[in-house]
């Protein structure tokens, strides 16, 4: 199947991770197998998830397709195009925090605008928008270090979305947050996801909230890690919210097949 | 549902807020009686200590022309200002310390940081940094003052010398403890080098840089002073120097109250100058207040 004999109808997948694999040295000098090759096609416009043991890799593959690590074989693609060495093509939000200590809450949130070289207002006018919107305006001015690590994570959350990318990584984004803000801001996301057309990709160790809100879930095996399955979900998009996927009669049997497929190996999230 | 839980978010952090103000205020109130009690017993120490010294040598219990007298050492003192001379001399350490501590450590914290441009420059010179800081400055002295006079330009040479390595070694040391993730960050927003270096190498190395500086500002004196001490026409350690050769104790003890001041006012320059660049950080307030006590 080539792509020139459909150029307008097949649209190239978001993400392509083919075949990935990654090793790393440890103190002993010994190679560990995280990846041991890693395949996913990430539709343009969906918003997926990835579950899978604590360790296993995920934020590893994460680091890869955001240009960061290099894997040891196999190759991402963003847009169709080879990733090589370049960085910037998708929003990225880690694992931690790293709000920056010297920076205040505002010129936190701004950084990336500044990396992207828009002007000093525009990227506040905008950063405060971000910031009112979550709650957090009154904490403009604060440094980073007075904040709880629930604010913190939503300030790191709006420090992402204020650059407005078209591809959105999310290492458990919601895991310092309290179960009620945690729904909302599922809901918030999937619908500045849905409403801009935006391609997702979420880690979580929270399999409820990957049903509830994706279209689809990867299930990684243990080290050496794999794609176990990937279950088509869906049933946000059909409710049109996070919460009222929730209430489907679906959601339970999803699950129960995904919770016995990682059975005993899903540990708490590191 | 979702207004409401956001306006209890609203909520939770207004009075997050509103607990930190109140929170300061018994704080702060502790602080200034720990302060006022703690200048109350600087006083009543000083007090007892001149009034020992001075009864001691009414009493011809020590020597006071090997020791000096506190009413001989004000009597000097008013003399010395009044003559202009202490000030001058005074004028000239402060002078060729402050030249010298600003060029070298400005200059030293810079090529530090840049050397994170090049790990393999840095490699390379990496032996020849740490030999040069083990080298007690002071002995560099003779030659410099062969090289730049007498005058104060060997004195601010000395100074600028022995604070460039310590800048230097501290800013290179310290962009080597940054949190990769924090580049990784940056990378994530397609940053280039420059734009790491500008925002994350050059402030997160700002602390490392400001505590070389309150070690800079006491070396940059040291260094000062011993030039004077080995040739010069001017300065606290010129007239130190040649005082005590006359057996002047007196005036001897005005210069080194007179350095003890230097030193303070200057300390408490670079405090200052640390707390405006750094509001960040909690901790080097914390240090400052355990070291102010
Ligand atoms: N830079 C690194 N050097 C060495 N080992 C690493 C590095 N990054 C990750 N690892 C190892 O790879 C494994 C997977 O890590 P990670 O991707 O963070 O897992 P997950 O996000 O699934 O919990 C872990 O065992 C971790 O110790
Ligand atoms: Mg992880």
């Amino acid at each position: 199947m080539s792509s020139a004999a459909y150029p307008v109808t097949i649209e190239k997948p978001a993400i392509q991770v083919q075949d990935i694999t990654k090793s790393f040295m440890n103190a002993e000098g010994d190679e560990i197998h995280v990846l041991a090759g890693i395949t996913m096609d990430i539709p343009q416009k969906e918003f997926v998830s990835i579950v899978g043991p604590s360790g296993c890799g995920k934020s590893t593959i994460f680091n890869i397709v955001a240009g960061l690590l290099e894997p040891t074989t196999g190759k991402v693609l963003v847009g169709g195009d080879e990733i090589g060495r370049k960085t910037g093509h998708v929003g990225y939000m880690m694992q931690r925090d790293l709000l920056l200590p010297w920076r205040t809450i505002l010129d936190n949130v701004t950084i990336g605008l500044e990396v992207k070289g828009l002007p000093r207002n525009e990227r506040r006018d905008l950063a405060m928008t971000y910031l009112e919107r979550y709650g957090l305006d009154s904490f403009a001015k604060a440094y980073p270090s007075t904040l709880s690590g629930g604010m913190r994570q939503r300030v790191a959350l709006i420090r992402t979305l204020v650059t407005q990318p078209d591809i959105i990584l999310l290492d458990e984004p919601f895991s310092a947050l309290d179960y009620q803000t945690r729904l909302v801001l599922e809901d918030e996301i999937l619908s500045i996801l849905k409403n801009e057309g935006k391609t997702g990709v979420l880690i979580t160790h929270d399999i409820e909230e990957a049903i509830s809100v994706s279209d689809r879930v990867f299930v990684m095996s243990k080290r050496p890690t794999y794609v176990k399955k990937t279950y088509q979900v869906g049933l946000a998009a059909e409710h049109g919210s996070a919460m009222k996927a929730r209430t489907d009669a679906r959601f339970k049997q999803f699950f129960e097949t995904i919770w016995s497929e990682l059975d005993i190996q899903m540990g708490r999230s590191s | 549902m979702e207004n409401a839980s956001q306006g209890m978010k609203l909520q939770e952090s207004k009075t997050v807020s509103a607990s930190q103000k109140r929170w300061l205020k018994p704080q702060q109130a502790a602080a200034m009686r720990q302060w006022a009690s703690a200048m109350a017993w600087r006083f009543i120490i000083i007090a007892v200590i001149i009034a020992v010294w001075e009864t001691a040598v009414r009493m011809e219990l020590v020597n006071a022309f090997l020791l000096g007298s506190p009413s001989a050492i004000v009597q000097t003192a008013f003399s010395m200002l009044q003559s202009g001379q202490l000030v001058s001399d005074a004028f000239a350490t402060v002078n060729a310390t402050v030249i010298g501590f600003v060029a070298g450590s400005l200059l030293g914290s810079l090529v530090g940081l840049l050397l994170w441009f090049s790990s393999k420059l840095s490699r390379i010179i990496d032996p020849f940094v740490v030999a040069l800081n083990g080298v007690p400055k002071i002995a560099l002295a003779p030659m410099i003052i062969i090289w730049f006079g007498s005058g104060i330009f060997s004195k601010i040479a000395l100074a600028s010398v022995a604070t460039f390595i310590v800048a230097l070694l501290s800013a290179y040391q310290a962009t080597h403890q940054i949190d990769q993730s924090q580049i990784h960050l940056m990378k994530s927003f397609g940053a280039n080098r420059g734009q790491i270096f500008t925002k994350i190498i050059v402030p997160s190395s700002l602390p490392w840089i400001i505590s070389a500086f309150r070690i800079n500002i006491g070396l940059a004196l040291v260094s000062v002073v011993g030039g004077e001490f080995i040739s010069s026409n001017k300065g606290l350690g010129h007239m130190i120097f040649v005082e005590g050769n006359l057996f002047n104790l007196p005036a001897v003890w005005v210069g080194v109250f007179t350095l003890m001041l230097v030193a303070t006012c200057l300390y408490t320059c670079v405090s200052i100058i640390e707390k405006k660049l750094l509001p960040w950080n909690d901790s080097t307030q914390a240090s400052n207040k355990s070291a102010g006590v």
